[in-house]
C-alpha cells in the first residue's frame, strides 16, 4: 500500500479577479503571434520609421542647441529668424514629424493586422475552441476584449511605444523642461490615435475573422478593404479634382477669349466645349507664334499672346483655388479606410495648425518641401494663393470636416460590434 | 445536492431539446444516459449557463443557473464531447492556459498543468503541439484541462468517444478515481450503458428531452428474479394456461409471455411443461433489468 499517493492532488491557490481574464487571453494571443515569422519581421521593420522619428527629434534638439552643421543645412529651407530661435517652432516641427511618422507607420499597422488579425477568431472557430473559452468563468466581453488586446498590443508596439520613445529622446535632447509643457499634447494625441486605430481596425478584423473558419479569406478581405478602398478613394478624388479644375480653367479661359478676341485671322481651335488659340513654330525666330496671322500682324499677335499667357496663368490659379475650396466639402477621400484614420490623426495631433504655423513662418519655394515630403502628399494636391498661410495645410491635410471620418469609423465600429455579437452570441450557434 | 432543475425547457427552432425537465441529483458520481438526441449535451450546457433556456430554473452546487453562471463555471470543470483545441500551443501550455482562464496565476497554472498531465498519463507528450495528438490523447488533454483548477464538479461529455478499448478503460478508471477517491462529484454523460455502469453510482436516463428514469444504478440494475420472456411455436394461450396452473404468474406481451416462476423453481419448469403439452419453445431469456429496459425505451422514444 503506497504511503504517499502521487496521483491527483487538490489545489487551493489564489485566483485573480474576473476583471483581468481578458488580459490572459490577450497575453496568450500575443504569445501565439510571436511564433509567426512574418509578424516578427514586420514588428522589426516597423521600427525603421520610428528610428526616423527619433532622428528627427534628435536633429531638432541639436538645432535648438545651435549645432553649426545643422544650421548650415537648414539655412536653405528655413529663414534666419527661425534658425535663431528654433524653440518657437518646436511644437510645430514635432507635430509634423509625428504626423509623417504615423502616415508611414499606417502601412505597417495595416500589414500587421492583415497577418495577425485573421486567425484571432477564425482559428478558434475552426478548432472549436469557443466551448473551451465559454465553459470557463469568463464572458463573451472578456473574450472580445482579450482578442482586441492582441491588436492593441501590436499597434502599441509599432506606433505608440515608438512615439513615446521618440518623445522621451526629444525631451532629453532639448535639455529644457518647457518642452514638456509645449509638446505634451503630441504625446497624448499619439496615445489617443493608437487607441482609435486599435478600436477601429481591431473590431473590424475581429468581425471579419468571426465570419469564416478560413483565415486566408479574412486576410484577403482585409487587404481588399485597405488597398481597394484606398485606390477607389484616390481615383475618385483625383478624377473629381481634375474635372473641377479643368471646368473652372476652361470657363475662365473662354470668358477671357470672349472679352479679348485675338487679332483678325488668328486661328482658334475648338476642343469640345472650350477654345484654345493655335500656335505654330517660327523656324526663323524659333518662337511659338499665333497661327493664321499676317507678318504685319505679328507684333499685335505677340502682345495678345502675352496677355493671353497672363490670363491663362490666372485662370489656372483660380482653378486650383476653387479646387482647394471644394475639398473642404469633398466626401470622396472618405472612401479610403486609411484616409479616415488619417483624418482623425490630423485632428488629434492638430496637424493643420502646425502646417499653418509653418506657412506663416516660412517663405521658401514649395518645391523644397514638396521634394522632401513627396511620399506623403495626398492625391488631391491643391494650391492656395502664394503667400497664403494655408498653402501647406491645404496640400498636406485632408480638408473635409473631421466628424465625417469620425462618423464613418463609428459606423464601422457599430457594424463590427453587431457582427461580433451575432456571431458569438451563444453556443446555440456554434458547431 | 449536486444540482436541481425545475421545469427546464429548451427549443432549437422546431426541435424541443428539453421538455419541462425537473430533476434533483445527489452529490457523487452521476451518469447521464440516453441515446443520441436525448438532450444530454443540452442539459450539460444548461447547467453551465452556456445556452439560454426558454423556461425553468435550477441550481448547481447551490448556485442559480441564471444569475450565477460565472460562479458555477468557476466551480465546474467541463470536458466537451467535440474535439476542442486552443490553436498553436503544446500540451502543457494548453492546460496551463485553461487554468489561467479560471483565474490561476501563470506560475501556479504551469505547475498544476504538469501535475495533471502526469495524472492523466500525458507526461511524455506534454511538449508536443496539441494538433499532433491522437484522439485518445486529446480526450486525456480535455480531462486534464477540466481538472487543472481543482473543480468541485467535473462534467465529462462522451469522454470515451473514438477511443480504443485500452484508452477507454483508462479514461473510465481516471473518472472513477476522481469521483470515488478524490472527493469530486462527477457528471458522466454517455450513450454507452457499460461506461456509465463502470463509473457511476447514480444515473439519469433521458429520452426525447424528458427524464425517463432516475435512481441508484445498483437498484435499477437488479435483474427481475425469476422473470422470463418466452415465445412458443404453437398455442401461446394454452401454454400460458398451463403455466398458470403450475403456479406461475403469466403476462402476455405482444407475441411473448412474461412469466414469473415460483421462488423455488428454475427455468427447467418451462421446458418440462412445454414437453408435457407438446409445445416447442422458440425463445427464452431472463427479463432485462429495469435500467436496460428504460434505456431501450428511451431509444425507441427518440427514434419514433
Amino acid at each position: 500500500m503506497p504511503i504517499f499517493d502521487q496521483g491527483y492532488q487538490h489545489w487551493k491557490g489564489p485566483l485573480s479577479g474576473r476583471v483581468w481574464r481578458w488580459v490572459t487571453i490577450a497575453r496568450y494571443g500575443v504569445r501565439v503571434q510571436r511564433n509567426n515569422r512574418i509578424v516578427r519581421l514586420l514588428l522589426l521593420t516597423a521600427w525603421l520609421p520610428a528610428l526616423g522619428l527619433i532622428g528627427a527629434m534628435v536633429v531638432w534638439g541639436m538645432l535648438e542647441r545651435q549645432s553649426e552643421s545643422l544650421l548650415a543645412i537648414f539655412s536653405k529651407f528655413l529663414p534666419p529668424e527661425v534658425l535663431q530661435e528654433p524653440q518657437a517652432l518646436r511644437a510645430t516641427m514635432w507635430t509634423l514629424a509625428y504626423s509623417i511618422f504615423f502616415k508611414v507607420e499606417m502601412y505597417f499597422i495595416m500589414l500587421l493586422v492583415a497577418f495577425a488579425g485573421p486567425g484571432l477568431i477564425s482559428q478558434d472557430l475552426r478548432l472549436n475552441a469557443l466551448p473551451l473559452y465559454l465553459a470557463r468563468p469568463l464572458t463573451r466581453l472578456d473574450y472580445f476584449l482579450g482578442k482586441l488586446g492582441v491588436i492593441g498590443a501590436l499597434v502599441a508596439s509599432v506606433a505608440v511605444i515608438p512615439a513615446a520613445a521618440a518623445y522621451l529622446v526629444g525631451v532629453c535632447f532639448c535639455l529644457d523642461l518647457d518642452v514638456i509643457k509645449d509638446t505634451y499634447p503630441i504625446l497624448l494625441g499619439s496615445v489617443a490615435y493608437g487607441i482609435v486605430i486599435t478600436l477601429s481596425a481591431g473590431t473590424l478584423i475581429l468581425a471579419l475573422s468571426s465570419l469564416t473558419r478560413r483565415t486566408l479569406y479574412v486576410g484577403i478581405t482585409w487587404a481588399g478593404l485597405w488597398l481597394i478602398s484606398a485606390a477607389v478613394g484616390t481615383i475618385m478624388t483625383t478624377i473629381h479634382g481634375e474635372s473641377l479644375r479643368q471646368e473652372v480653367y476652361h470657363a475662365e479661359s473662354d470668358r477671357w477669349l470672349d472679352e479679348h478676341p485675338p487679332p483678325v485671322g488668328a486661328k482658334i481651335k475648338q476642343y469640345g466645349n472650350h477654345r484654345h488659340p493655335v500656335f505654330q513654330n517660327n523656324p526663323k525666330t524659333s518662337r511659338l507664334e499665333l497661327a493664321g496671322l499676317q507678318p504685319a500682324q505679328q507684333a499685335e499677335g505677340d502682345r495678345w499672346v502675352q496677355e493671353w499667357s497672363r490670363a491663362n496663368g490666372q485662370a489656372w490659379q483660380k482653378s486650383r483655388t476653387e479646387e482647394g475650396a471644394a475639398t473642404r466639402g469633398d466626401w470622396r477621400p472618405m472612401c479610403s479606410y486609411t484616409a479616415n484614420l488619417q483624418r482623425i490623426a490630423d485632428l488629434l495631433l492638430d496637424t493643420e495648425g502646425a502646417w499653418i504655423t509653418l506657412g506663416k513662418a516660412v517663405d521658401q519655394p514649395q518645391a523644397a518641401l514638396k521634394k522632401s515630403f513627396r511620399v506623403v502628399m495626398p492625391a488631391n494636391v491643391v494650391q492656395s494663393p502664394p503667400g497664403s498661410e494655408r498653402r501647406f495645410a491645404d496640400q498636406f491635410v485632408l480638408q473635409y470636416p473631421w466628424w465625417w471620418s469620425a462618423g464613418v469609423l463609428a459606423g464601422l465600429l457599430g457594424l463590427s460590434t453587431w457582427i461580433l455579437t451575432r456571431r458569438v452570441k451563444s453556443l446555440d450557434r456554434l458547431k | 445536492m449536486l444540482f436541481t432543475l425545475q421545469d427546464i425547457t429548451k427549443t432549437y427552432g422546431p426541435i424541443t431539446a428539453l421538455r419541462q425537465l425537473s430533476v434533483t441529483v445527489p452529490a457523487g458520481a452521476v451518469g447521464l444516459l440516453g441515446p443520441n438526441g436525448a438532450g444530454k449535451t443540452t442539459l450539460i450546457r444548461t447547467l453551465l449557463g452556456l445556452i439560454t433556456i426558454d423556461d425553468g430554473g435550477g441550481q448547481v452546487l447551490g448556485m442559480d443557473i441564471r444569475s450565477q453562471r460565472l460562479d458555477i463555471r468557476q466551480a465546474v470543470g467541463f470536458a466537451p464531447e467535440d474535439e476542442c483545441l486552443f490553436p498553436g500551443v503544446a500540451g502543457v501550455e494548453f492546460v496551463a492556459y485553461a487554468g489561467e482562464l479560471c483565474g490561476m496565476n501563470g506560475k501556479d497554472a504551469m505547475q498544476r498543468a504538469h501535475e495533471v498531465l502526469n495524472y492523466v498519463a500525458l507526461g511524455e507528450a506534454r511538449y508536443r503541439r496539441v494538433e499532433s495528438y491522437s484522439t485518445g490523447m486529446k480526450q486525456r488533454l480535455k480531462l486534464a484541462s477540466a481538472i487543472v483548477h481543482d473543480p468541485r464538479l467535473i462534467i465529462l461529455d462522451e469522454p470515451t468517444n473514438g477511443m480504443d478499448p485500452a484508452g477507454r478503460q483508462e479514461i473510465l478508471e481516471l473518472a472513477r478515481d476522481l469521483s470515488h477517491n478524490k472527493g469530486m462529484s462527477l457528471l458522466f454523460s454517455s450513450h454507452l450503458l457499460p461506461d456509465v455502469e463502470a463509473v457511476c453510482d447514480h444515473v439519469l436516463v433521458l429520452g426525447g428531452g424528458r427524464l425517463l428514469a432516475q435512481g441508484a444504478i445498483r437498484e435499477l440494475k437488479q435483474a427481475h428474479e425469476q422473470m422470463f420472456e418466452v415465445r412458443v411455436k404453437n398455442d401461446a394461450a394454452e401454454f400460458g394456461r398451463r403455466l398458470t396452473q403450475a403456479g406461475c404468474g403469466v403476462e402476455p406481451h405482444d407475441d411473448l409471455l412474461r412469466v414469473r416462476l415460483p421462488r423455488e423453481q428454475s427455468s427447467d419448469l418451462l421446458w418440462q411443461l412445454a414437453a408435457s403439452c407438446g409445445e416447442q419453445i422458440r425463445y427464452l431469456r431472463p427479463q432485462r433489468s429495469t435500467l436496460e429496459e428504460v434505456f431501450l425505451k428511451a431509444v425507441e422514444t427518440t427514434v419514433s
